[in-house]
């Protein structure tokens, strides 16, 4: 299917941005934390996958190539708009969760989540992203992102850190991982 | 600030918690199960880290299909340019930089824009007056005119077949500034044929008024499919001897038709440099309970959007 698309084949290039068009949409979802910003780096990560279709060697899987596109893309968009995701109304939760809702049930509330991510400087968060949505380990996640194995694990460990003082489990400070860092 | 890319001394309890989420049952050891239950708080840290694992793993609601398949056909179209690109020889096209294809939004060239449709809208009548009565084929021509008016500077207006000819129909042209195709109309329907001989040589706007005039008066209705005012004009001409046939291929086609299916085929697809900015120009059959007699649509490749929607 790839060298079809390489090739020039419409249809084959169609059945492999389809493939991996939900991945992607979800890299990029939580990486910019809203649905329009989502949108928007989808697309152009979906061009940069078209148009550097031809470059690519398969030298590395073409999924881990296309991630590696996909979290460009969603950083080009997140130092582009530099300003941090005003949630979306439909990811708004129908109530608050009820007394004695456990924390790991309240925490899957969308909002706090993205709004905990959106905290995160991008060099933390896609490391974070790629683990826990895509379900990558260190080795693949330092591949796409073209860092050793050894600070994916430090990065992942110090967001998921920042990211448990964000929902409020301690008051330790973050320092650097916080976005403000890079605003 | 310390740098995000040489952090400082990790808490390793922070550590030991993430790196032992992230195992799989299969890799820890009954080391690894002990260190972390033990210490009561790294304990709570591997629950903390997991419950912001398990929060972020829950599926993402996907966009609908309708708007995947938007961004699908989007991304495709550009595939399309590029491999026109390769054909014709003109070397590996290299993405374009978001800022410089969100660039192509700013709203002062589209005025030069919407000046330059302005013109394209008269110049269909004179497209009309010179359709070619057999029907079964079309000939158009693509002309290098070059039609100032104002702020606007339309540079190689160009007419292209309704056709998604395959590019490796695509012959290199040596001339580029008349390139003639003939190609069967997917949908039968009578087609434009412009003659060289009257657009080709038309520079400026006086002139392509000048045209205008001579053609309008017998300006038929919309769909009577009836005749056109072709004989008081130059008879047509078809390719000059040594013109190289060749067909350009429509960027944002797919991407129109999904936005606006209702529309249907385009009778007409022009494509134009404007101020620098490619644009492409969809020319339906407006409805009839618009009062007009066509609608057009101007779109800027690669994003596809609408700049333009007009009924003339």
């Amino acid at each position: 299917m790839i060298a079809a698309a390489q090739a020039g084949d419409a249809s084959a290039l169609d059945a492999l941005l389809r493939l991996h068009y939900d991945r992607v949409y979800a890299i990029c979802r939580r990486m910019t934390g809203n649905d329009h910003d989502a949108l928007d780096a989808t697309q152009d990560a979906l061009i940069a996958l078209t148009r550097g279709l031809p470059r690519y060697d398969g030298r590395a899987a073409f999924s881990t190539w296309a991630y590696r596109v996909a979290t460009n893309a969603c950083l080009d968009e997140l130092r582009r708009r530099r300003r941090r995701p005003v949630p979306d109304s439909d990811m708004m939760i129908d109530a608050a969760p009820a007394s004695g809702i456990p924390l790991d049930q309240t925490i899957t509330d969308r909002m706090v989540i993205d709004d905990a991510l959106a905290t995160l400087a991008p060099d933390f968060r896609a490391p974070v992203v790629l683990r826990d949505v895509l379900g990558l380990d260190y080795a693949e996640i330092a591949e796409v992102l073209e860092i050793p194995a050894g600070t994916v694990r430090s990065r992942i460990a110090r967001g998921r850190k920042a990211l448990a003082e964000q929902v409020g489990w301690n008051q330790m400070p973050s320092g650097d991982v916080e976005t403000k860092a890079h605003d | 600030m310390t740098d995000p890319l040489d952090p400082p001394e990790i808490d390793p309890t922070d550590l030991a918690a993430s790196s032992f989420i992230d195992r799989t049952s299969d890799d820890r050891t009954s080391d690894d199960e002990a260190y972390a239950v033990d210490p009561p708080e790294l304990a709570d840290r591997v629950n903390q880290f997991r419950a912001l694992s398990s929060a972020l793993s829950e599926p993402v609601v996907p966009p609908t299909d309708d708007v995947r398949d938007r961004q699908i056909a989007h991304a495709i179209a550009t595939f399309g340019t590029l491999a026109t690109a390769v054909e014709g020889n003109v070397g590996t096209a290299e993405p374009t930089s978001l800022a410089e294809r969100r660039a192509t939004k700013s709203a002062p060239r589209w005025v030069a824009v919407a000046a330059a449709v302005g013109l394209i809208a008269i110049a269909i009548p004179v497209l009309n007056a010179l359709r070619n009565p057999a029907g079964d084929q079309q000939t158009t021509v693509m002309s290098a005119s070059t039609i100032d008016s104002g702020t606007a500077a339309v540079t190689g207006v160009q007419t292209v077949p309704i056709s998604r000819t395959p590019t490796s129909n695509i012959a290199a042209a040596p001339n580029s500034e008349i390139v003639p195709t003939t190609q069967p109309h997917p949908n039968n329907s009578p087609l434009v044929a412009q003659n060289s001989s009257v657009l080709g040589d038309v520079s400026t706007a006086e002139e392509l008024g000048g045209l205008v005039s001579i053609s309008m008066p017998a300006d038929p209705p919309v769909g009577d499919g009836g005749s056109t005012p072709a004989t008081s004009l130059p008879p047509l001409s078809t390719a000059s001897p040594g013109m190289t046939r060749r067909a350009t291929t429509s960027v944002c086609d797919a991407n129109v038709q999904a936005i606006h299916p209702e529309l249907g085929a385009p009778e007409l697809i022009t494509s134009a440099s404007i101020d620098g900015v490619f644009v492409e120009v969809f020319v339906y059959n407006a409805d009839a309970t618009t009062g007009a007699r066509y609608r057009i649509l101007v779109v800027t490749p690669p994003q596809c959007q609408i700049i333009i929607d007009t009924l003339v």
